[in-house]
């Protein structure tokens, strides 16, 4: 030890070094000294002014300090966090993750928490996410550069009715004549090509099989810029020719890849058709379309608009889809007609990928917005779970901040923390995505394409991890400002008595977030519901159960027009006279287009009124309301009397009577103006059907006797006691009839009402998913943030219990806390719905998007799950010992 | 601009040069560097220990000089610090850089009057 040690240290106390290190150099500076102190006595100078020279050495100590701790900072590696020193950011950075792991890895639980909650909340974003992109974002598979366009005709006819003045627009096939003079528009498109799907019943399947075929007009492949594996595509000799080009798919599994099926022959019930092309496999389509044919246009769709085939065309390579259309307001053209006030048609061009993605986008964006909620809840709770393990960790903050480390400097830490934490609920969540996808694709209420499925593809991954990012900081930056406020005096003491960290106004703020998120999404979900309960309690006319649906039809070969009506009235009642003998059946009926199918609109005279009216006109055999169970109102249901030569008979529905004003329906004529110039008595009026789906209301009908019309195909359908067993004894009812029989599906009604309603029932359901497991996250994050303020108020409680509180009046006090926090996310989250269902209006069926009584169950509910998740964690307080309780703190 | 960033660096880096210089031959305990840096400047030059020991720090950081604890027969444990091959280097290229900012100093102070 030397002499000036003591002064040394005192010197070198400000540099704050490391101990070891300050032993070291003053060591050094102790020999400097006493090497100055010789020297100068030996050159006879005077104790005392040695010392004082000797010293003087020193002198300059503020710089020396501050030089020294410049020079000896200690390498990053040994650092603590919370080290106030500048350092490079990035070495600060690795360091706090690097940290953050380390903190992660000590709390497993709480950590296995939270990332689970991200998990879920980034997980379902990221698999909601993944059906967007696939659905909106990105481009069609076969259409790189969106320039394939749907044209259309529009129209839109203004008319009177006794509400006003009407308008509708409507969107047609034009007629094949305004498509060729559209088509030479090369100013604007490269390609234009008319198609429409058809039915073709090939022979040499055995049994005879019925499959769709795609009649396309020669311009159709050149639209997709394909060439063929085999053979050659359509050209324009080819409209009128016996020829078929095939689908790669239909080449492998029909005819096993043989190459020399190219100049075949296949049969079919029009006729024998020669392959002349094979298609390659990457076609568009080809997953469902195995034929492709020549649309041989007829004389009708030659002329008339509204054919139903599609129009698609390529644009030319500098023509944008703006300009497109103003090439083709040219063909805007206004007209007056009989029964319209006036009638505007033009031509109207749309992208094919937002023709096909239109219809789905409100309900994408739906779902996006309830997993956001979702998410933003996981946020919620991650920060309250944050907060009140951060304040467990007050003591290592404050003893941090106590070492010099700065606020900014800790909340950097506390974020990098939540960064970390989200990144790892990133990583659990796109795994969880991934699952979700696959469970969640067959009940997502919208129309997936099948050529572009979601995936979880580079564009999806940055997504979730720009989602964990702004997640991280979201729930990570309340917790990092509020526990980065340190307080040096209360927190380094053994066990500071902080109620003032986390208390109630960050607790009650964040219940209310929770509870106003979670109600929104059950809003949501309970309007969901409630429509679709609404829809399946819709009387929809017929009665459902018991019944089947036989879809079978007379194979006419060597058909020619004069006989096929006949052999097919023939094959209709043999195989019905079949059906109505087997056990249990008690009413066979046929009709050409069930419920749900399609619905065709036609004018129709009335012999009272001169203007003429719209009616839905359907074809049956008699029987067909006794098996459907629609119940007849007046009159009588058809027989087999009603056939070909006799009078012409017709059976209308209420609709069509209330529309025409008719007093006395029976015995009164009717003329459809479609067919025959025969006018038809009425003779029977039937209940309301609603054959265009449960939500919309009944057409004015018109049933006709198929006895009498000779519609060639229709689809039988049997009430039965034992529908299952019935429709297994059917197909042996098709054999032997005097036509060979096409037996495609026999299946009970429930399956169309189901189809039917398969959307609503699909959005209820996905929505009261999400809905369900907001309210749970919502009431976890609740229970945990009162669990946490009353382990926080244990000597609170303890001190009021040991005064005389009752336990009620605790309870009360502690559940009371919480109840205007509950009570105005309450009201926020009403708020939220009325203004967020607004869009979601367009979902429901029979409730408004402020439907009362959802809205207070709603609200009522939530309440209740949050007063409880309360008051579990009230209740475990109140079982403290007060003595306990006071010496807690 | 440039030139006077060098400058500055350069007078910086004089009393750098000087222990460097001064240990090149052999190596030196601190109070030695410090007594021969003000006997061969005829006292021009000193430096306390305050400005001395931070700056020998700073360059065994930098890694030119290198600092071990010896222990002499008949002497006191010291700190002797000697010239590292990254230290001989810089040394080199301290002084060029110094001969040519004195001959400069000289060229335009018209220093050069012999």
């Amino acid at each position: 030890m030397s002499r000036w040690d003591a002064e040394i240290d005192r010197r070198l106390a400000e540099a704050g070094l490391d101990p070891v290190r300050q032993a070291e150099i003053s060591r050094e500076l102790a020999q400097h000294l006493d090497d100055r102190y010789a020297e100068l006595v030996s050159s006879g100078v005077a104790d005392e002014e040695a010392v004082w020279r000797t010293l003087d050495e020193l002198k300059e100590s503020d710089r020396m300090t501050h030089e020294l701790t410049r020079v000896e900072r200690v390498p990053t590696s040994s650092v603590v966090a919370g080290d106030t020193r500048r350092q490079p950011f990035l070495a600060g950075v690795s360091q706090d993750v690097r940290y953050a792991l380390r903190s992660l890895r000590a709390s497993r639980s709480f950590t296995a928490v939270a990332v689970l909650t991200l998990a879920l909340g980034i997980g379902a974003t990221t698999a909601i996410f993944s059906v967007v992109d696939a659905m909106l974002i990105r481009p069609l598979t076969y259409d790189p550069d969106g320039r394939l366009v749907r044209v259309f005709r529009t129209r839109t006819e203004r008319g009177t009715s006794q509400k006003g003045p009407v308008a509708e627009t409507l969107d047609l096939t034009p007629s094949i004549a305004t498509f060729k003079e559209w088509q030479v528009r090369r100013d604007i498109f490269d390609a234009m090509a008319a198609f429409k799907e058809r039915e073709v019943t090939l022979l040499d399947a055995s049994p005879v099989e019925r499959v769709w075929a795609m009649a396309v007009t020669p311009e159709f492949f050149r639209l997709f810029d394909t060439s063929p594996t085999l053979g050659r595509l359509f050209d324009e000799s080819d409209t009128d020719e016996p020829v078929t080009v095939i689908s790669d798919g239909c080449w492998q599994r029909r005819f096993g890849g043989d190459p020399s099926i190219v100049g075949r022959t296949i049969r079919t019930v029009d006729g024998a058709k020669t392959v002349v092309g094979i298609l390659p496999a990457r076609f568009p389509y080809s997953s469902e379309t195995d034929f492709w044919i020549p649309l041989a246009p007829n004389k009708t769709m030659m002329t008339r608009d509204g054919w139903g085939g599609t129009l698609y065309a390529r644009l030319s390579a500098d023509i944008t889809l703006e300009q497109a259309r103003e090439g083709m307001a040219s063909y805007r053209r206004e007209r007056r007609s009989e029964s319209m006030l006036s009638v505007v048609e033009g031509a109207g061009v749309e992208a094919v990928h937002e023709w096909n993605v239109k219809a789905s986008r409100q309900m994408l964006f739906t779902l996006l917005a309830a997993v956001s909620c979702i998410l933003l809840i996981a946020c919620v709770n991650v920060a309250s779970l944050l907060l009140a393990r951060g304040s467990g960790r007050s003591r290592e903050v404050a003893i941090r901040a106590s070492l010099g480390a700065g606020r900014l400097r800790l909340a950097q830490q506390f974020l990098t923390e939540s960064i970390v934490l989200a990144m790892l609920g990133g990583v659990a969540g796109v795994v969880l995505a991934w699952w979700l996808l696959n469970a969640l694709l067959p009940i997502l209420p919208v129309n997936v394409p099948s050529e572009n499925p979601p995936a979880l593809d580079l564009r999806v991954l940055g997504f979730s991890f720009l989602v964990s990012c702004l997640t991280g900081v979201l729930f990570g930056l309340l917790p990092a400002l509020r526990l980065s406020r340190a307080d040096l005096v209360t927190d380094t003491k053994p066990s500071g008595l902080s109620t003032t960290y986390f208390g109630w106004r960050t607790g009650s703020a964040l219940v209310v977030v929770e509870v106003a998120l979670a109600l929104m999404l059950m809003v949501g979900a309970g309007l969901m519901l409630r429509s679709f309960h609404r829809l399946l309690s819709v009387d929809s006319g017929f009665q459902s159960e018991h019944v089947i649906v036989i879809e079978v039809s007379p194979v006419l070969l060597d058909e020619t027009a004069a006989t096929t009506a006949g052999r097919s009235r023939i094959f209709y009642s043999q195989i019905i006279e079949r059906i109505a003998g087997l056990p249990g059946v008690s009413a066979v009926g046929a009709i050409d287009t069930l419920p749900f199918w399609s619905t065709s609109h036609t004018s129709a005279d009335l012999e009272t009124t001169s203007t003429p009216i719209n009616v839905s006109p359907r074809n049956i055999l008699p029987g067909y309301f006794a098996a459907m169970g629609v119940p007849i109102k007046l009159g009588r249901d058809f027989t087999q009397q009603d056939r070909e030569h006799a009078p012409c008979v017709a059976i209308v529905n209420e609709t069509l009577v209330r529309g025409a004003a008719l007093a006395d329906p029976l015995g009164r004529r009717i003329r459809l103006r479609t067919r025959s110039t025969e006018w038809c008595e009425i003779v029977g009026v039937v209940a309301d059907v609603r054959h265009r789906s449960l939500e919309r209301q009944p057409l004015a009908e018109l049933y006709v006797s198929a006895l009498q019309t000779g519609e060639p195909e229709l689809v039988i359908v049997a009430r039965a006691a034992q529908p299952v067993a019935v429709a297994a004894l059917a197909r042996a009812q098709t054999k032997g009839l005097t036509e060979p029989a096409l037996v495609q599906r026999i299946r009970p009604f429930d399956t169309f009402v189901a189809a039917s309603t398969a959307q609503r029932r699909r959005r209820a359901a996905l929505l009261t998913i999400l809905g369900g497991l907001g309210v749970l996250l919502a009431a976890v994050g609740i229970f945990g943030l009162t669990s946490y303020a009353v382990a926080r108020r244990t000597r609170e409680i303890g001190v009021r219990v040991a005064l005389g509180a009752t336990p009620r009046r605790v309870l009360g006090v502690i559940v009371g806390s919480f109840a205007p926090a509950i009570a105005t996310g309450v009201a926020l989250g009403l708020l939220g719905a009325w203004a967020a269902t607004r869009t979601i209006a367009q979902f429901l069926f029979g409730v408004t998007p402020t439907d009362p009584p959802t809205l207070i169950a709603a609200a009522g509910l939530l309440a209740s799950v949050a007063l409880l998740a309360t008051y579990a964690p009230a209740r475990r307080a109140l079982r403290v010992d007060p003595v306990v309780a006071l010496r807690a703190e | 601009m440039a030139t006077r960033v060098r400058e500055r660096e350069l007078k910086k880096g004089s009393a750098e040069l000087l222990i460097l210089s001064l240990v090149e031959a052999r190596q030196r305990h601190g109070y030695e560097i410090g007594k021969l840096i003000e006997s061969r400047s005829d006292g021009t030059l000193r430096f306390s220990a305050a400005a001395l020991y931070p700056l020998l720090y700073r360059l065994e950081k930098r890694g030119w000089l290198e600092g071990r604890w010896i222990e002499r027969a008949g002497q006191r444990r010291r700190r002797y610090y000697r010239l590292t091959a990254a230290g001989r280097k810089m040394l080199a290229e301290q002084r060029s850089g110094w001969r040519s900012f004195v001959a400069a100093i000289n060229r335009v102070a018209g220093l050069e009057t012999s």
